[in-house]
């Protein structure tokens, strides 16, 4: 009572301060500060979308209902009355219904038949092509939905005009069934109701804030880390919690609102063609049918509005603990006090950020998806499939099949691929730090001669861009044209086609990739070579060390802390050496000779398949990752030896 | 245990002569000292006989075999290097015991007698470290013991101990002295420093780059005293002792006499000058500063009172060096005891020893014969 | 610290100033001109870029007082369609291209990319073409493309070499392997045989194929498996194959006059030696499959429009242009390219070249290469079909089923990830 009697007292700008000195009400109030602001932003985002949704549906629904009716009634009208008949029907109709525009247009003979002031029906013009366009597009999607059996493609355009108005074509058909003619209306868009979202959100972050700061100054045994999370998580839930189920309340009002008067739209428009079409003496027999399936795109959106709400609840209310342990005025504090060396470094991080993390971070969502050629421009939530990429890889076990002939590999198996990429890693690798080792050792006899000469000719190879040299070499391995083959066959053997079998496949690769890498492993070997201290050696042959023992207890482990870390680097590098893969036998014979990088362009560029791509190229981005994490545990590989 | 002698022994890389004509003997259990300024030979005749360098010509025995062509690892040699060339990644025990290892001998017995050694080194607390955990002075020991476990016929050092600050390495010669004292072994020891060899050695063998001109690189060998009160050659007088012996060109005039600081001297007695006591000849003088001391001493009887002036003074502690110049022959007198020293610039007499003066011939360099 | 920073914000201002205004300079250049310059892109090179220079060079005289004007632009071709895919969608493309009609379907069907140009084309429009052009640049009923010049497989011959036209395929063999026996260890009958492109030629001619007109695919059908043994006939049993062909070695064995018979298409003879009697004539009859001729997919190139083209009339008028009989018998003439148009091949110029003469003849025995997006969904199992039946012998019944398995399942997939 006194303590709250005395800070009445005092001015509110000293409470301030004394409030701010206080780092445990600091730490709370940004906490709740971060959970609401997160949380309300997000929950008011997605509800201002779901609204707009909601208006996009009573909008679209309304003129698509218009456009049905008026395809509908048109088509009676010819059939009973003729051309010239649709024109007056059409006027009639457009006046009933109040839509902004209406045309009828059939295809095949390039006639307007009416549009809207009741004239006689004209031929199009230049200015009318997209008029003709859209027709001919309706029976497209017809055709492509009848050939695969499902209703892929929209059988009532519905676009939104630059103006903001509502433009529907539905189809007219002919007595074939053909779609020859289309009805278009242009409708003004409708505003189902607002909501009153941002006096909801202002105040649940004051009325959080205010509570917060006079719990902790009402209970100092609050004032522990512990009771302090708590005590945010549960004020900042609680709040969230209810603006989350008000929200949703007035989302599901809005959504029945839209759902009635879409009913009551197609009544309407139903009620206005069969007046219109009475006039001309006809009478329409046709239901209005099943094109309410359109509005169902409004049902359903509270729900999902209210289950995503309370996701994010959830998550914001858990991001209370970045502030209220104190992480968020820690991380304040760093970037004050360290403000000139974080601008020296912001352009780095955004260049990293834009070139690096960005498409990283797009392949791995492109990932969960089910991207194509086809779907790119597809809002990105559509094309969701969650795991079942990664599922369709990693849960293939058919690697080897029984068939007529015995036992066939399917090469385009994920498993055998991660065979033949650790093969031919292992098998690069080995070779390459023994060839370059070796060479190392003999370049570094004392008083070689020549040794300059020998060792720029030596780096050749690392220096020639290896797509050159992975094309060099198929060819040298062509079976009839090939130096090899020919030089074997003038040693008397027979020639052998490199390319038909997995076996002398893989070895073309290899040959490739050692030429190309065992130029670095030299290098690193022989810098590390020369730094080790002669008298060792001396000391070793006076005490009856052979010239193994030697290599094995002297120069092998002081070139162990300069190989380890070539070696990783070269594992990664050779994993996903696709240059020569793909250039040298491009992966013949049929695929068997792949490796996983090559794989994945293949699927991404040649058969256009990206999300599946992307699966693949996070999967091996995740082997490489574990692999170098351990790697570099085990060996300590970045601390030196002695 | 085995003696080493060096017969006639010449060491050439494609032109250059390091070594020619090295005759040179060393006792079996002696502790023999190279030393020498650097291109002198010293290291590479250390390594001959390990058989870390080949030899062009002449023959090297161990024992009496001639080891010329054998191996280094059936020399039945240890040698300690300077840079200690331990094994980085191997613990000091597996260091010390490399060599029985590679000769295959039974793991118990290398467990004996590596503790054994560890013990006597006082590395037994240490045997599971790895060299870069260790300092210099342990390393230096390791190094060490890994010589000793192999029980050799001969011990090499390789300027062992100049890697270490002074303090360490005055220990560090006190053991290896003793450690030869006890191990009764043949040590053939290389060095710059004359002090080690000084102390260390039974005998040492002073050598001489061939680049200056001489026509072999062994100046002379003998015990530490021989050598210092009887050089065979100017280089020698040079070499040995600290602070070094003075040694100038004196012309003989028409008496057989030179002049030093204003006093007509005769060359000593003693000497056989021959040709060289015409009038006209030249001739080295060499002496050491203790021989020449303001007012000498009493038992000294041949003497000259030579005047000079003082340059520079050195108060050392417990004596003090005079840097004083006699007409222009700049030498070096000393003075013992807390009297007071003359400053630089004063004048000060100096008296001359004279049955201590070295006399060399200036063509060959060679201590002028004594008289039978 | 104040100070420097201070400074630091300066020398940034004065970068900023100096380029800022560059970069808005570079985004409005459009102001400065009148009228409208449409941007076309192209991957021709050599003759046929300089016909199509020569053309756009005389629309753009004709035109310049309405203010009109082309701008080409050489693509190089190996990214071509990539960049045109990737382009388009984002309004970075051009207004117009020349591209053939592989892979329209897959446009239209991801959408944003061309425009439908049907509407200007009244019936006498469609007269003027040769049959089958127009419908092979129609996707689902919509016309998209104007078609500029057609290309097909023939069969180019050596007249030197062999003088006869060889009507069936039997007598191909024949003169093959006759001139094999004149001229041992050379190969009669060159062309890249493993190349999927090359083997609809034989599937079309047996009556089998690669996808039906709904987008089926129909790889695994007995009239297929006949084409692979016919060709297996001939690389084994008649050995007149070269084996392991690429263009390149064709392209070389031709040249040298080392081979007599080649199966390939008007670009090959971009590169022929002209001193050569070379004979462009169809591709022979094929007893085994009751005397069909061998049916090579025709591709019809067209000039597209981009639906960012500021207007589609205008770009239009530039396609009519480019297939007018001025327009064509430079194309025919100079870039040696086989314009659509009828009227052209009444000019005894282009009916007495050997080389355009025979590829005419050629286009009555073609069959269009289907342009719906399922047909992208061949190559690589047919590929790998192909590899697998003459590399590593696998059965061609079993080849056939297992591509076409593939087919239906990534078809199936595409489908799916419409919706």
């Amino acid at each position: 009572m006194t303590t709250a009697d005395a800070s009445l007292g005092q001015s509110s700008s000293s409470v301030m301060r004394s409030l701010w000195r206080d780092r445990r009400i600091v730490d709370a109030v940004l906490g709740v500060v971060i959970a609401l602001s997160v949380g309300l932003g997000v929950i008011m985002w997605t509800a201002r979308s779901a609204s707009d949704g909601l208006d996009t549906a009573a909008s679209a629904g309304s003129a698509i209902f218009k456009a049905e009716m008026a395809a509908l009634g048109g088509e009676a009208v010819q059939n009973a009355k003729g051309a010239d008949a649709v024109g007056p029907f059409a006027a009639q109709y457009k006046n009933q219904t109040g839509v902004e525009a209406l045309s009828i247009v059939s295809a095949p003979d390039r006639i307007l038949l009416a549009d809207g002031t009741g004239a006689a029906p004209r031929p199009l013009g230049v200015g009318d092509k997209d008029l003709y366009d859209r027709v001919v597009r309706l029976a497209a999607h017809a055709e492509t939905n009848e050939i695969e059996g499902q209703k892929r493609k929209p059988e009532i355009l519905i676009a939104q005009s630059d103006q903001g108005r509502y433009r529907a074509s539905a189809p007219i058909r002919s007595a074939d069934g053909d779609i020859v003619a289309m009805a278009e209306v242009e409708t003004a868009p409708v505003v189902a109701g607002g909501l009153r979202l941002l006096l909801w959100s202002s105040g649940g972050l004051v009325f959080g804030i205010a509570g917060i700061v006079f719990a902790m100054r009402q209970f100092p045994g609050l004032g522990t880390q512990k009771a302090r999370a708590g005590l945010v998580v549960v004020v900042s839930g609680l709040i969230l919690m209810v603006i989350a189920l008000g929200v949703s309340a007035q989302i599901a009002a809005k959504e029945e609102g839209v759902l009635s008067s879409l009913a009551l739209a197609q009544e309407n428009a139903f009620a206005a063609a069969e007046a219109a079409a009475a006039a001309q003496g006809v009478t329409l027999s046709k239901e209005p049918s099943a094109t309410s399936v359109r509005s169902l795109q409004a049902r359903g959106t509270a729900t999902l509005f209210r289950d995503s709400a309370l996701f994010v609840v959830a998550g914001a209310t858990l991001m209370s603990l970045f502030g209220s342990l104190g992480g968020a005025r820690r991380l304040g504090q760093t970037f004050v006090a360290h403000r000139s060396a974080y601008a020296y470094v912001a352009p780095a991080v955004l260049g990293a950020l834009l070139l690096v993390f960005f498409p990283l971070i797009y392949g791995v969502l492109m990932s969960f998806t089910d991207t194509t050629l086809f779907n790119v421009n597809t809002p990105i939530m559509e094309r969701w499939t969650g795991l079942s990429n990664y599922g369709a890889i990693l849960g293939d076990f058919d690697i080897v099949q029984r068939t007529a002939d015995g036992l066939r590999v399917d090469y385009q198996n994920f498993y055998w691929t991660v065979f033949v990429t650790l093969l031919w890693t292992v098998s690069n690798v080995v070779l390459g730090v023994t060839i370059g080792l070796g060479l190392a050792l003999v370049l570094n006899t004392p008083g070689l001669k020549g040794k300059t000469v020998y060792r720029i000719l030596l780096v050749l190879p690392w220096a020639v861009p290896n797509y050159i040299t992975a094309l060099t070499w198929r060819g040298m391995f062509h079976p009839q044209f090939g130096v090899i083959n020919q030089g074997i066959e003038l040693a008397g053997g027979e020639r052998i086609s490199w390319f038909d079998h997995f076996g002398t496949s893989f070895l073309t690769g290899l040959a490739t990739n050692v030429w190309l890498s065992f130029p670095f492993m030299m290098v690193v070997s022989l810098g590390a070579l020369q730094s080790i201290n002669r008298d060792m050696y001396e000391a070793a042959r006076l005490e009856g060390a052979s010239w193994w023992q030697q290599f094995r207890h002297i120069t092998l482990p002081s070139v162990q802390p300069a190989l380890i870390p070539s070696i990783i680097l070269s594992v990664v590098w050779t994993f996903n050496m696709f240059n020569v893969i793909y250039l040298t036998s491009a992966g013949e014979p049929a695929g068997a000779n792949e490796i996983l990088i090559t794989k994945a362009y293949k699927i991404g560029f040649e058969q256009y398949r990206y999300g599946y791509s992307a699966a693949y190229a996070v999967i091996i981005f995740m082997i490489l990752f574990v692999y170098g994490y351990f790697q570099v545990k085990a060996t300590s590989a970045t601390e030196a030896k002695g | 245990m085995a003696a080493v002698s060096f017969e006639n022994i010449v060491k050439r890389y494609d032109d250059v002569t390091v070594i020619d004509g090295l005759e040179l003997s060393i006792a079996d259990e002696e502790f023999m000292v190279f030393v020498g300024p650097s291109g002198c030979g010293k290291s590479t005749a250390l390594r001959m006989i390990a058989g870390l360098e080949s030899i062009s010509a002449g023959n090297l025995r161990i024992g009496d075999r001639v080891v010329n062509d054998i191996a280094p690892k059936d020399r039945d040699t240890a040698m300690v290097f300077q840079s200690y060339a331990l094994y980085p990644h191997m613990s000091v025990g597996e260091n010390i015991g490399f060599g029985l290892k590679i000769r295959k001998v039974p793991k118990p017995e290398i467990e004996r007698r590596v503790k054994d050694v560890a013990r006597i080194l006082e590395l037994d607390t240490l045997l599971d470290r790895k060299p870069k955990a260790l300092s210099g002075g342990q390393r230096q020991r390791v190094a060490l013991g890994r010589a000793i476990v192999r029980d050799p016929s001969v011990f090499l050092f390789d300027e062992p101990l100049s890697n270490l600050d002074a303090e360490l390495r005055v220990a560090m010669r006190a053991e290896i002295s003793k450690l030869q004292t006890e191990l009764k072994t043949t040590m053939v020891y290389v060095t710059h420093d004359q002090v080690e060899a000084m102390t260390m050695g039974h005998r040492i063998a002073v050598l001489a780059p061939l680049s200056r001109g001489y026509k072999t690189n062994l100046m002379q060998v003998g015990t530490p005293m021989e050598l210092y009160d009887e050089p065979q050659n100017a280089f020698v007088a040079k070499f040995i002792g600290t602070p070094h012996m003075t040694v100038f060109e004196v012309t003989l005039d028409e008496a057989g006499k030179f002049t030093l600081g204003g006093a007509a001297i005769s060359p000593p007695e003693r000497y056989d000058l021959g040709p060289l006591s015409q009038p006209g000849s030249k001739l080295l003088v060499g002496g050491r500063p203790e021989h020449a001391r303001p007012g000498g001493r009493a038992h000294w009887t041949h003497t000259a009172e030579i005047t000079t002036q003082v340059r520079a003074v050195e108060q050392l502690g417990h004596e003090i060096i005079l840097h004083v110049d006699a007409q222009e022959q700049r030498m070096l007198g000393k003075m013992v005891g807390r009297v007071n020293p003359p400053r630089a610039g004063d004048d000060l007499t100096l008296t001359v020893n004279l049955d201590r003066l070295h006399l060399f011939d200036p063509e060959t360099e060679a201590r002028v014969p004594y008289k039978q | 610290m104040f100070r420097t920073s201070n400074k630091f914000i300066l020398r940034l201002l004065a970068l900023a100033a100096l380029v800022v205004p560059t970069l808005i300079g570079c985004g409005t250049q459009e102001s400065e001109q009148e009228g409208m310059e449409l941007v076309m892109w192209h991957a021709y090179r050599g003759g046929e870029r300089a016909a199509l220079e020569e053309v756009i060079g005389s629309f753009n005289a004709e035109n310049a007082d309405r203010g009109v004007r082309v701008r080409l632009l050489a693509v190089p071709f190996d990214a071509y369609a990539d960049k045109l895919s990737a382009a388009l969608p984002q309004g970075k493309g051009p207004d117009l291209f020349i591209f053939a009609q592989d892979r329209l379907g897959g446009w239209v069907e991801s959408g944003k990319t061309v425009e439908p140009i049907g509407f200007y084309l009244n019936p006498t429009d469609h007269q003027r073409f040769l049959p089958g052009m127009v419908d092979a640049l129609t996707y689902r009923g919509a016309v998209y493309g104007v078609p500029l010049n057609f290309k097909s497989l023939a069969l180019i011959r050596n007249a030197d070499l062999a003088p006869t036209e060889p009507q069936t395929t039997d007598e191909l063999a024949a003169a093959a392997r006759a001139f094999m026996v004149a001229r041992p260890g050379e190969f009669g009958l060159s062309f890249e045989y493993a190349n999927p492109d090359f083997q609809g030629a034989l599937f079309n001619a047996f009556g089998g194929g690669v996808v039906s007109d709904r987008g089926e695919a129909i790889l695994d059908r007995e009239q297929n498996r006949k084409a692979f043994e016919l060709l297996l006939k001939w690389r084994d049993e008649d050995k007149i194959l070269l084996p392991e062909p690429t263009g390149a070695l064709v392209l070389t064995l031709y040249n040298e006059e080392r081979t007599p018979f080649v199966i390939s298409g008007p670009w090959f003879l971009g590169e022929v030696d002209p001193a050569l009697n070379t004979i462009v004539s169809p591709l022979p009859i094929i007893p085994e499959a009751d005397g069909a001729p061998i049916r090579p997919w025709l591709l019809v190139e067209g000039v597209f429009v981009s639906e960012t083209a500021p207007s589609s009339l205008e770009a239009f008028r530039v396609a009519q242009y480019l297939t007018s009989p001025e327009a064509a018998t430079i194309f025919a003439l100079k870039g040696r390219q086989l314009p659509t148009i009828k009227a052209i091949y009444d000019d005894p110029r282009v009916m007495n070249d050997p080389i355009l003469s025979g590829f005419r003849q050629q286009l009555e025995s073609s069959a269009p290469l289907p342009n719906i997006p399922e047909m992208a969904h061949y190559w690589t199992p047919g590929t790998t079909a192909m590899t697998q039946v003459l590399r590593s012998g696998r059965p061609p019944a079993d080849a056939l089923a297992e591509a076409q398995a593939e087919m239906d399942r990534s078809i199936a997939e595409m489908r799916r990830s419409g919706q």
